[in-house]
Parts: structure tokens; sequence; C-alpha cells
């Protein structure tokens, strides 16, 4: 069945029609706003597994409070955003540290001059995601929120509750502890001094 | 105090943005399962709302108002009858709708409508 993700309708717009019965305007609610709480699901769970069954969650809350939806008091995104990352804060409660860790990620290959690009950027991906899964979970996602998902401090603040410069505190702990993290892989990622 | 061996802010907002331009896609059966949870979930617009208290007094107010109505009407009826009603009357009581006008002849008939001389 074809999704349809127009964006000449807002959010709040597309959720009072749903609530009235337009299947149209479930579709377009599910392509736009369920890989938005699957990636952050995932970013912040590391699992695709787990990251669908929170973000398929977080959708059907959404779902079950659109007749009772307010439009205008909340943006729908934050919303699915801040229940996306409560639903994940249980999981990793229930289910302890999850993502791979640091020292499970395979020592890039050396990066000797001609070496491949794009080899090295996935390897230094794939390294930073080891290191972001080794955080605090409020760091991490307000890390995920701010790089991943591109939201403003004041909506990551939305989302998990807290004040703006509490986000900011956050957001800086968290890349001190992935610039410590990732220095003893500084060279091997092909990163300069400086 | 950052150690020197760490990345400094410019090499981890590198790494982020590297990391982000992976893209997470869900699968199209996450998609379908969600989609399915939404149309299992979706009010039917067919389903009329069950009365509230306000409305319930009004629909009462409204069997009062009628029958306050009725009586109204009845004794407007009563003192000034249409005329298709006034017809029927006489039919019912004459046992045609000309009865009255029978009824006048007759009464003609006795010579009371007879000038006086």
């Amino acid at each position: 069945m074809p999704f349809d993700a127009s964006d000449a309708e807002t959010d709040d717009a597309l959720l009072a029609r749903y609530a009235r019965g337009d299947a149209a305007a479930a579709r377009a609610l599910t392509a736009r706003l369920a890989p938005k709480a699957f990636s952050h699901a995932l970013r912040v769970l590391g699992d695709r597994m787990e990251a669908e069954d929170v973000a398929q969650d977080a959708m059907m809350r959404l779902w079950t409070i659109a007749p009772k939806w307010r439009a205008g008091e909340a943006k729908v995104s934050t919303w699915l955003y801040r229940v996306t990352a409560n639903l994940c804060t249980d999981r990793l409660r229930r289910g302890g540290r999850a993502g791979p860790a640091l020292d499970d990620i395979p020592e890039p290959e050396d990066p000797m001059p001609g070496a491949d690009a794009r080899l090295l950027a996935a390897s230094r991906a794939e390294a930073i995601k080891a290191a972001l899964h080794g955080l605090p979970d409020r760091q991490r996602q307000s890390i995920v929120l701010r790089h991943f998902e591109g939201l403003a401090n004041p909506e990551i603040a939305e989302v998990l509750g807290i004040s703006v410069e509490a986000v900011e505190s956050l957001t800086a702990r968290a890349k001190r502890a992935l610039a410590a993290a990732l220095g003893p892989m500084k060279d091997a990622l092909g990163y300069e001094d400086g | 105090m950052a150690d020197k061996t760490d990345l400094n802010d410019q090499q981890i907002d590198a790494a982020l943005d590297e990391a982000a331009l992976e893209h997470a896609q869900p699968s199209e059966d996450f998609m379908q399962r969600v989609l399915r949870d939404a149309l299992a979930e979706q009010p039917h617009p067919n389903v009329v709302a069950p009365p509230t208290t306000r409305w319930s007094f009004w629909q009462a107010f409204g069997g009062f108002g009628g029958l306050v109505a009725a009586t109204c009407a009845g004794f407007v009826i009563g003192i000034n009858p249409p005329d298709f009603i006034q017809t029927q009357f006489e039919a019912a009581v004459y046992g045609s709708a000309a009865g009255l006008s029978d009824y006048g002849a007759s009464v003609s008939a006795y010579g009371w409508d007879q000038e006086e001389e």
C-alpha cells in the first residue's frame, strides 16, 4: 500500500483528519512520523528489532491519543520523540546496556595515503556509534536528538523534560565523553592532532 | 579538562555528522505493521458519539416543549379553525361536506330568511 508523505499539511491537521476516520491521513502520518520514531530508537538502542518494537509502540500511543489531541498545545513530532525517548529509557533500564561496545568494533584499516576514504568514514561512524552507546542514557538522547534528528536545543529540552541549560550541559558532557572514548583510536581513525 | 589525546570539538562534530549520514531506513514490514495499527485504531467516521448530560437535558426539554407547542396549536385551532378543518368537522357532524349549507337551506325553508314586511 503506497504511503503519502506530502509536506503540504501540518501534523496537527493530519492527526485531526485521522481522528475523523480519514484513511489517507493514517497513511500520511505513518510515512512522515514512523521513520522518525524508528531512527531515534535505533540510534539510542543500537538494535533494529528493538527499535522497531519501540517505534511501533510509540506510534500506537499516537493513534490512541489522536481523538483527544488538542492542536497547538504541542508539536506532534516533539510529543512522539518524547514518548520514544521514554520507551527507550524503559527498555534500557530493563535490558541493561545497549549497542556494541567500543572494544567490539574492529580496528579500522591502516589509513595510509590512498586508503579508501569511504571505508575510513564508515569506520569512524561505527566507532562513534559504539562510543555513543557507552554514554549514560540522557547524554546519548541529547546527542541523538541534536546531531542525528536535527532538533534545536529548546525542542530537545521539551522532549527530555529539562531546561535548555540542562540540555547544553548534557550535550557538552556527552561530547567530552565521546572525545575521551575515541582518543585512543585517534590515529587509526585518521584524525590529526589539533 | 580535555586530554591532549582526546578528539577536539570539531573532530567530534565531524564524526557525528558522518555517522548521521548513515540513513536509518525502516523496513517495509515495519511500515506496514504501523499502518495496520493505525487503521485498526482509527475511529470510525460513522460512529455516533454517546449523548452528553447537556444533550440529554435539551432532549428532555425538547419533549416538554413539544407538548406545550401542541397545546397552543390546539387552542388556536379551536378558536379560529382553518377552512379545511371546518369542512372536515362538518363532514363528521353532518354526514357530508355540504351539510352546513343543507342545514342553511332547511332553515330557510322555515322562512327564517324571509324579509320582514
